[in-house]
């Protein structure tokens, strides 16, 4: 080891209290960038995630005050729900101008079954006409959804059997979704016929909370319009001319949930901030006092035959161990408590949320670290540089 | 030394809250037909808080360097341990968003964490000499 580095070393082990501050410092602001970066960027492909699987322009549910509102939290919260309106309504839409696409969709919700299940979200889908569920599905399970075969959400406990039990009929998982951050994510799907299978067997079991005929309502009905004509206009004469549904655009649920996205990003943004900018104030302070302090130690080095660029190096070496300890640190702790908290973000936000756990969550840590380094090495080097500057004369005198 | 006690009060204080937190808004999925892993995590973390707690009100009661810093090394130890009881030493519930992967987990181990954060700034900084 050259002796700069010895004394380097030398000096970081002597002066304990100065180098574990200033790494808790340096800590705290790499913890902070990177768990504010985890969380946005997991609440933006959330989003991203809510806006791919949205395939429809418009969408037609039941009129009701807090139907919307239902429907929103089936698709994005994933909390269980249903709604039935008479399935007329398919036909009476696919007559509008305007209509290129047109599919009908069944929800069901189960009951809690044993200690690893929660209530479900089952979701029927037409294979023949469906344009919104089946493009991302085929995924996961490339061929036709048999009757009493599901495809489970990324979140759904599935037992070693495979096989679900839902309202006593046996259901069969033959594939399991991709994460989607939505309330896609504790949802079954299955073909229409399934789910009406599901819903007569509740209704015999006497645990149905509607005794509608399942072969005559759906739940929903998805609209892609052809291009060339207005949404809100086909929205207004759904509204207008139809008896108990309401017609809406995908649009507006998701411009909802990106203005509420955005106040949370902007919120976290600026915390992390702030945080950032009052460690970097404490470390800057911190720093220089102790720089000015080391002057006399300086200024007897130099006397000992140091030059100028020898002793820059020693305290060069000393910030590149204070800062790469830190960095680490912090992003080691950032990642541990990130990961720690996936379950709790996903469920309490209230909005999409896509962890990102993969290579690219390993690469984004390496990152953040080495620029943390590089950042905190860039901050506090002017100030060596000026004390540095000094002339030993001068120091010597003081 | 007044900052020493301030962190030893600090640590029992923290996972004071932690064992508190497990019996009612931390605590993980409630018992029924089944025992899950969950409520074995929930008891053995409620031990080793136990162990912390009594081991920083113990190191209160001596100015010994030596002492406190055997005590010190023990706490952080134990709160490494307790940081990976949930979910890595015992398996927690398998659907990730029961109470045990949304509350309990976390607060372990956030509370792990700060703990043996504290102890090793306690570590680092208590390190005058021993008394002759």
């Amino acid at each position: 080891m050259n002796v700069k580095l010895k004394l380097a070393v030398a000096s970081l082990k002597h002066n304990t209290a100065r180098t574990f501050y200033m790494t808790v410092l340096i800590a705290v602001i790499c913890f902070s960038v990177f768990s504010g970066e985890t969380v946005t960027s997991g609440l933006c492909d959330g989003m991203e995630s809510l806006k791919k699987r949205l395939g429809a322009d418009i969408v037609v549910i039941p009129s009701g005050k807090s139907r919307q509102q239902n429907f929103e939290e089936i698709l994005l919260g994933g909390k269980p729900g249903f709604f039935y309106m008479p399935n007329s309504v398919v036909t009476e839409i696919s007559r509008l101008d305007g209509a290129e696409k047109v599919t009908a969709q069944f929800y069901l919700a189960s009951l809690t079954a044993d200690c690893c299940s929660t209530e479900l979200q089952i979701m029927g889908f037409d294979p023949e006409s469906d344009f919104i569920v089946m493009p991302w599905l085929s995924k996961s399970y490339a061929k036709k959804l048999q009757l009493g075969e599901v495809i489970a959400g990324s979140d759904v406990f599935v037992p070693r059997t495979g096989i679900i039990k839902i309202y006593n009929q046996d259901m069969k998982v033959v594939g399991s979704m991709d994460k989607t951050g939505t309330g896609l994510d504790f949802t079954v799907f299955t073909n229409t016929d399934t789910v009406k299978l599901m819903l007569r067997s509740a209704q015999k079991l006497g645990v149905s909370a509607t005794d509608a005929d399942p072969d005559r309502v759906v739940s929903s009905v998805m609209i892609k319009v052809r291009d060339g004509f207005d949404k809100s206009d086909i929205v207004d004469t759904i509204n207008r001319t139809m008896a108990g549904v309401q017609a809406f655009e995908n649009r507006d649920m998701v411009t909802s949930f990106t203005s509420k996205l955005n106040h949370m990003t902007l919120m976290i943004k600026s915390l992390v901030g702030f945080i950032c900018v009052l460690a970097m104030i404490m470390v800057v302070f911190l720093f220089s006092v102790m720089i000015n302090e080391r002057k006399n130690e300086f200024g007897i080095l130099e006397i000992m035959g140091f030059t100028v660029r020898s002793l820059l190096a020693v305290v060069f070496y000393e910030l590149v161990f204070i800062c790469m300890a830190g960095s680490l640190a912090g992003v080691a702790m950032a990642a541990v408590w990130s990961l720690s908290f996936k379950s709790f973000l996903e469920s309490e936000l209230g909005v999409p949320f896509l962890f990102d756990c993969s290579e690219s969550f390993l690469l984004h840590a390496c990152v953040t670290a080495v620029a943390g380094t590089i950042l905190s090495l860039l901050l506090l080097l002017p100030f060596v540089l000026k004390a540095l500057r000094t002339p030993t004369e001068v120091v010597m005198r003081e | 030394m007044l900052k020493i006690k301030i962190a030893d009060i600090a640590i029992a204080a923290i996972e004071g809250v932690l064992v508190a937190g497990l019996f009612s808004f931390w605590s993980p999925c409630p018992v029924g037909e089944h025992i899950m892993g969950c409520h074995w995590v929930s008891n053995v973390t409620v031990a080793l808080s136990s162990a912390v707690i009594l081991l920083s009100l113990l190191k209160l009661l001596s100015g010994e360097v030596l002492f406190r810093r055997g005590i010190n090394s023990a706490v952080l130890l134990i709160s490494l341990i307790q940081a990976f009881v949930p979910g890595w030493l015992i398996a927690i519930c398998a659907h990730e968003h029961m109470r045990c992967h949304v509350y309990s987990q976390p607060a372990v181990v956030t509370v792990a964490g700060i703990v043996a954060l504290i102890t090793i700034g306690e570590l680092v900084l208590d390190r005058k000499p021993a008394a002759v």
